[in-house]
């Protein structure tokens, strides 16, 4: 069946474009996540060699040929993210440009491959339906993908690594399978071609390749579907219908990079969107949320809340960081019990952040055992994104959203591990367990809204609005989660003192959620004020932990802030 | 009702490239006294300069002679050309053969370019057209469709026999690793070498495209006391090679030996070190039995005619005798043409027109032509090395 | 032996140039933290300008050879002011200069090929005077010893700057928090102006000294070097200058080593392989450069 034909004389572009489509996508599939890697040309060509091999020395089919192509991509994929785990931003880059020349070499000096000789005679078995399949199904995965837990987990990823680790998604997981997922694309793309031309040679997997891949993904936009697919079309179907500029493709490929990068960073497929919010942005006045209505509980989530054993959400003992030579936290022992609101204060440098990072997981200690809620922590120390599991939620002291999505989306990847129901399976497919999920997590995200007094927000950007309403996202994000223990480093720090006075009133708000809140501020009379006990460190040592009047007045206090010499 | 809209115009969108590209299928490509060639030269982009222009003039040239001639009257026949540019990318070259496919061209010839070689050639043998190319490796020749005219090997082999007669007897060769072609034509010297009672080649140090420096291999040259090096790179790394080693000071006894990958360009590195360098060509400029064509071409083009104008001149005779022949024995279709190309090339038409001496093709697709000993001038042109 | 030690002798020189090509790039990226992908194209540029003087106006060597790092020097200006400067505010900066630099090596490297034709082309061969001398042990030729010179001025100049000048000290705090540095009243953008042109006149220094010595000028000159000079970078430390300069010559060494006793085929395996096992057991490379930790 080659419907394709129907384009005449044009019939293998068309056909050369949608296998390039599908290599852009296994680019997209990386570069929205945030992951600065582009192994994909190596991966193609080892899915190309792999059906080349096979097919011209045994009698297999087109489907047995490209499920070997996508197995050996996937295989190739994973194994490849394993080894670069510990990589980021530009090692990670390079590391896999050198991996995709590595695989040129090799194929070029490799005899079974043909020894740098064009392998010719392979079966140019592909036809239009197959073709079509694994395009459609790659589009419509990726696309549902996108919209499930999973796509928000990615974005989550993307914006910010740590924050998405403390909603409970685990980076280095993803990373694999996201690796393995743009490995079985680009192999798939491997296999297609060499069953359309009828040959493979080592020179075709090479830097223009990559580089005219990349194009059409940064053109079109890489944090969408559509992005490739529009970036695609020009960069690959254009050429051939404007012959003078053909010779000079590549030099426009490279300028048409620069002028995206720099003026419509999201490209091509989301312009009219940017251009929207940018009018948008310059119309929009200072949006305040309503006054916080009286709390309701939440029923489920605190049932879930009470039915933890113990009295004591927190516990740390003996906990101790150093950096080179400086003691950040030099034995702290804390308790905080599971409705209490204990304020952490001191001078700056005393260690306060370092101790909310210890116990979210940011860092390591280096001895000393954390408790949530009566159970030690053990090994999941230093990995934010298991500790999330056991009823830990914070913010940071810089607002970390995502800028770009509205409230509601925010606050939807706080229910993140919430979501167990929703598998990849049913995601994709749409299947019921998945809805009915959905459907739940909508619910309680517009109940948490409603009472926070966000509820007008819910559909508005996050970049447009104001600090205070930010943090009250943050807090809602958090709640989601249905913590037992819940950390603000600095919530109101630059604030107004109305805002202030917001954050506050919902702290105490959060208390009757029968949530432990552990809260680091400088505005000690609001911190008498709201919290319960109040807990002073200095130099990385607990001062002492006492009733705010008590904190306040002692002498050992007031020594550490003023600094009366001993 | 958006949607709508935009099915309605991507369907009718559709049915317009549909009326630009079908075929008519039915007749089988015959028509019998007109002979269609599709050429699908690389007139632009990196194979234009050196293997595209070229071949399109020397085609061009011989097709005005044919005409001269009157070979093709004399049986009836008549020679129409159709030029398409691949842009040296394989993507427009197979849009364009599929656009001659739909003209019904008998005989497809491409001047250049491994990959697009290798790619049109199953598309060839499919549809029973006949396929030339300029392309130095073999392509699909499962039915004897597939045709390649440049012959790598015989003219290394000539070329090894020389100098072994010549008396060198320690050779080493320095060889690009990138394409395996660099390789088969050391083996081919090597084996003239030895055909004519030498020794082989002592050493073999095998380096990338795009290496500049060769202090390595010049230290080799000097440790392992060679008399000769061959160097089967591509020319700009070739002259560079010469270069260096008149920079290296110490290595005047030891003779360069060149390739048919070696051009002008060459020389443009090495400059007065390449003066007087031996390599091989299928034609080069200078030799007495092709003195007219190379007139004619100059006076012509305003530049001298290289290997592959050579070569494409010779191509558009094979067709042109292929195509009598081919008459003589009944109609002329593509398979009659296909059948008939090999016995056009040695016919004594060809040897006589011809300006690649000895040239000859066989029923598998390959070339064979002991080719010329080739040499640069002082004024830095490429001449046949007469001695 | 003695073709042993001749060819660490050639790999001494050979690395000399690829340190000399590092420490420029490793100038912008330690400093800036921008990938400055262009630079192998100002690369290209600075051996193509000499080439014109030279050649084509007859300007002698001596004098050519300081215009072309002025010219390169400018040229990597442009690109910091074209491709690089209006994302520094951004989010993932990294990312979008290492793409927007990508960008830029394309449409420069194309306008080289398209300027040279896709030929290459040669300093004339009377520019400079070539010699060689016989040390026992192996042979060095003047042209050796004049790049293996070059590039340990170069690094020395480097390093007195950095540690001694007060240009030096802005620069080292403009990389380490640019809000510091501009409250400090340090022109952040003019710094990072300094520090492209610094890095582009070396890359225009080493690239005659490499038409020089290996004769070729084309089109991907500065690319050839590129994935070399990363994996220097990489091996040797990036944000520390003697580690590029160490790391350039043994990587020069292993590179000739490889090509003489194996070949050349297998050597980029072998580099990009070495450069592999470093990123993922090692990748702060042989020498800790100057490190800042991410502030939560």
């Amino acid at each position: 069946m080659l419907f394709l034909d129907v384009f005449g004389e044009y019939n293998f572009l068309v056909r050369d474009s949608l296998i390039l489509l599908v290599l852009a996508l296994s680019v997209y599939v990386l570069l929205h996540a945030g992951m600065f890697a582009v192994p994909q040309v190596g991966f193609m060509a080892l899915g190309a060699y792999a059906s080349a091999i096979l097919t011209t020395r045994t009698e297999v089919g087109l489907a047995v040929s490209l499920l070997v192509a996508g197995a050996v991509g996937v295989a190739a994929g994973a194994v490849l993210s394993v080894l670069l785990a510990r990589l980021n931003g530009i090692y990670l880059a390079i590391s896999t440009i050198a991996f995709g020349e590595i695989v040129r070499v090799t194929m070029r000096n490799l005899e079974v491959a043909g020894g740098g000789l064009p392998l010719v005679g392979i079966p140019r078995t592909l036809d239009d339906v197959t073709l079509m399949v694994v395009v459609g199904l790659s589009l419509v995965g990726l696309v549902r993908l996108a919209r499930s837990r999973y796509g928000q987990a990615i974005v989550a990823i993307r914006e910010d690594p740590l924050s998405a680790a403390h909603q409970g998604v685990s980076v280095r997981a993803y990373r694999v399978v996201l690796f393995g997922l743009s490995g079985l694309l680009a192999a798939l793309a491997g296999g297609m071609s060499v069953h359309l031309t009828g040959f493979v040679e080592p020179g075709l997997f090479n830097f223009d390749l990559l580089v005219d891949a990349l194009a059409a993904v940064v053109l079109g936009g890489m944090t969408v579907v559509a992005g490739p697919v529009l970036g695609g079309l020009i960069i690959f179907g254009l050429p051939e219908f404007l012959h003078f500029f053909a010779q000079y493709r590549t030099l426009v490929n490279g300028f048409l990079i620069v002028v995206v990068i720099g003026l419509a960073p999201e490209g091509l497929a989301l312009l009219p969107r940017a251009l929207v919010r940018r009018v948008r942005s310059r119309r929009a006045a200072t949006v305040h949320s309503a006054d916080a209505p009286p709390a309701e509980k939440v029923e489920e989530g605190v049932a879930r809340a009470l039915a933890t054993g113990g009295d004591t959400a927190l516990e740390v003992r003996g906990v101790a960081k150093h950096f080179g030579g400086i003691k950040a936290l030099d034995g702290v022992d804390l308790a905080v019990g599971a409705e209490e609101i204990l304020g952490v204060i001191g001078p700056n440098g005393s260690g306060k952040t370092t101790l909310l990072n210890v116990i979210s997981g940011v860092y390591r200690p280096d001895s000393g055992s954390v408790a949530i809620g009566g159970e030690d922590v053990g090994d999941r120390l230093g990995r934010p994104h298991r500790l999330a599991r056991t009823g830990l939620a914070r913010t940071f002291q810089t607002i970390r959203l995502v800028q770009d999505r509205s409230v509601q989306e925010n606050v939807e990847i706080g229910a993140y591990l919430d979501r167990g129901a929703e598998g990849i399976v049913p995601s994709i497919l749409g299947l019921p367990p998945y809805l009915r999920s959905r459907r739940r997590v909508r619910r309680e995200v517009a109940l948490l809204l409603g009472e926070l007094g966000l509820a007008d927000l819910a559909r508005t950007e996050v970049a447009l609005l104001p600090y205070g309403a930010q943090r009250k996202v943050e807090i809602a994000r958090a709640l989601m989660s249905h913590p037992r223990v819940l950390l603000l480093d600095e919530p109101t720090a630059g604030m107004s003192p109305a805002e202030r006075d917001e954050v506050f009133a919902l702290v105490r708000e959060v208390r009757q959620r029968h949530v432990a809140v552990v809260v680091i501020e400088h505005d000690v009379r609001a911190m008498a004020q709201t919290c319960d006990r109040l807990a002073v460190l200095n130099f990385g040592r607990l001062l002492l932990v006492d009733s705010p009047e008590r904190a306040i007045n002692s002498e050992a206090v007031i020594d550490a802030y003023i600094g009366r010499s001993a | 009702m958006k949607p709508t809209s935009l099915v309605a115009a991507a369907a009718a969108g559709l049915l317009f490239l549909t009326g630009c590209g079908t075929s008519d299928g039915g007749s089988s490509g015959v028509d019998d006294s007109t002979i269609t060639v599709g050429f699908l030269g690389n007139l632009t982009g990196d194979a234009s300069g050196p293997y595209g222009k070229p071949f399109q003039n020397g085609m061009e040239l011989a097709i005005a002679d044919i005409e001269k001639s009157g070979v093709l009257d004399d049986a009836g026949l008549d020679l129409k050309v159709l030029t398409e540019d691949t842009g040296s990318e394989l993507s427009t070259a197979v849009t364009k053969y599929n656009g001659f496919r739909n003209k019904d061209v008998d005989i497809v010839v491409s001047d250049s370019i491994s990959t697009i070689a290798a790619g049109l050639a199953p598309l060839a043998t499919s549809d029973k057209v006949p396929f030339l190319t300029g392309s130095g490796s073999p392509i699909e020749n499962s039915e004897g469709y597939g045709f390649h005219l440049a012959d790598l090997d015989t003219p290394m082999t000539t070329l090894g026999e020389q100098m072994a007669e010549q008396g060198l007897r320690k050779v080493i060769a320095v060889v690009d690793g990138d394409n395996p072609s660099f390789k088969t034509m050391a083996n081919s010297f090597e084996k003239g070498m030895k055909g004519a009672g030498g020794a082989g080649l002592i050493d073999t140090v095998t380096v990338t495209a795009a290496d500049t420096d060769f202090s390595s291999l010049m230290t080799k040259i000097q440790s392992s006391g060679a008399d000769g090096v061959f160097i089967s790179l591509l020319p700009e790394g070739s002259g560079n090679v010469v270069r260096q080693m008149e920079q290296y000071g110490g290595l005047d006894d030891v003779e360069p030996i060149g390739t048919i990958a070696w051009s002008g360009q060459m020389y443009e590195v090495a400059e007065d070190a390449a003066v007087g360098i031996r390599f091989a060509l299928p034609w080069a400029p200078g030799l007495p039995s092709s003195a007219e064509f190379e007139e004619a071409y100059v006076a012509k083009y305003d530049a001298e005619p290289n290997a592959y104008s050579a070569i494409g001149y010779e191509t558009a005779w094979l067709i042109a005798q292929a195509a009598v022949m081919a008459a003589d024995d009944g109609a002329v279709s593509a398979e009659a043409l296909k059948d008939a190309l090999p016995d056009a090339s040695t016919s004594e038409v060809l040897a006589e027109r011809g300006v690649i001496d000895d040239f000859s093709l066989d029923a598998a697709g390959d070339p064979s032509y002991p080719g010329t000993v080739a040499t640069f001038d002082d004024g830095g042109q490429i001449v046949a090395a007469t001695d | 032996m003695s073709a042993l030690t001749q060819q660490l002798a050639n790999g001494v020189a050979l690395g000399s140039v690829f340190a000399l090509y590092a420490l420029g790039f490793s100038l912008v990226l330690a400093n800036l933290r921008v990938f400055n992908l262009a630079h192998a194209a100002v690369f290209t540029w600075g051996a193509i300008v000499a080439w014109r003087l030279v050649d084509g106006f007859g300007i002698p060597l001596v004098l050519a050879i300081p215009a072309t790092a002025v010219v390169s020097g400018l040229l990597n200006v442009a690109c910091y002011l074209l491709l690089v400067s209006h994302l520094e505010r951004r989010k993932n900066k990294e990312l979008a200069g290492f793409i927007s630099t990508l960008g830029g090596f394309i449409v420069l490297t194309e306008a080289a090929l398209l300027y040279l034709d896709r030929r290459a082309v040669r300093l004339p061969s009377d520019s400079f005077p070539s010699a060689t001398w016989d040390l026992g042990l192996f042979r060095i030729n003047s042209i050796q010893v004049l790049i293996l010179l070059v590039t340990v001025v170069v690094f020395l100049a480097y390093r007195w700057l950095l540690r001694s000048t007060s240009l030096g000290r802005s620069i080292r705090t403009a990389a380490f928090d640019e809000e510091v540095a501009r409250l400090m009243g340090i022109n952040a953008r003019g710094v990072s102006a300094v520090v492209f042109f610094i890095s582009g006149a070396t890359a225009g220094l080493g690239a005659v000294l490499v038409a020089m010595a290996f004769t070729v000028i084309d089109g991907k000159l500065g690319s050839a070097y590129l994935i070399t000079a990363i994996a220097v970078m990489v091996i040797g430390g990036f944000g520390s200058m003697s580690g590029v300069f160490v790391g350039g010559i043994l990587v020069g060494v292993v590179s000739t080593t490889t090509t003489a006793y194996i070949s050349s085929s297998y050597r980029d395996v072998v580099i990009f392989g070495v450069l592999l096992v470093f990123l993922v057991a090692r990748p702060t490379g042989l020498f800790r450069g100057s490190d800042v930790e991410e502030r939560v």
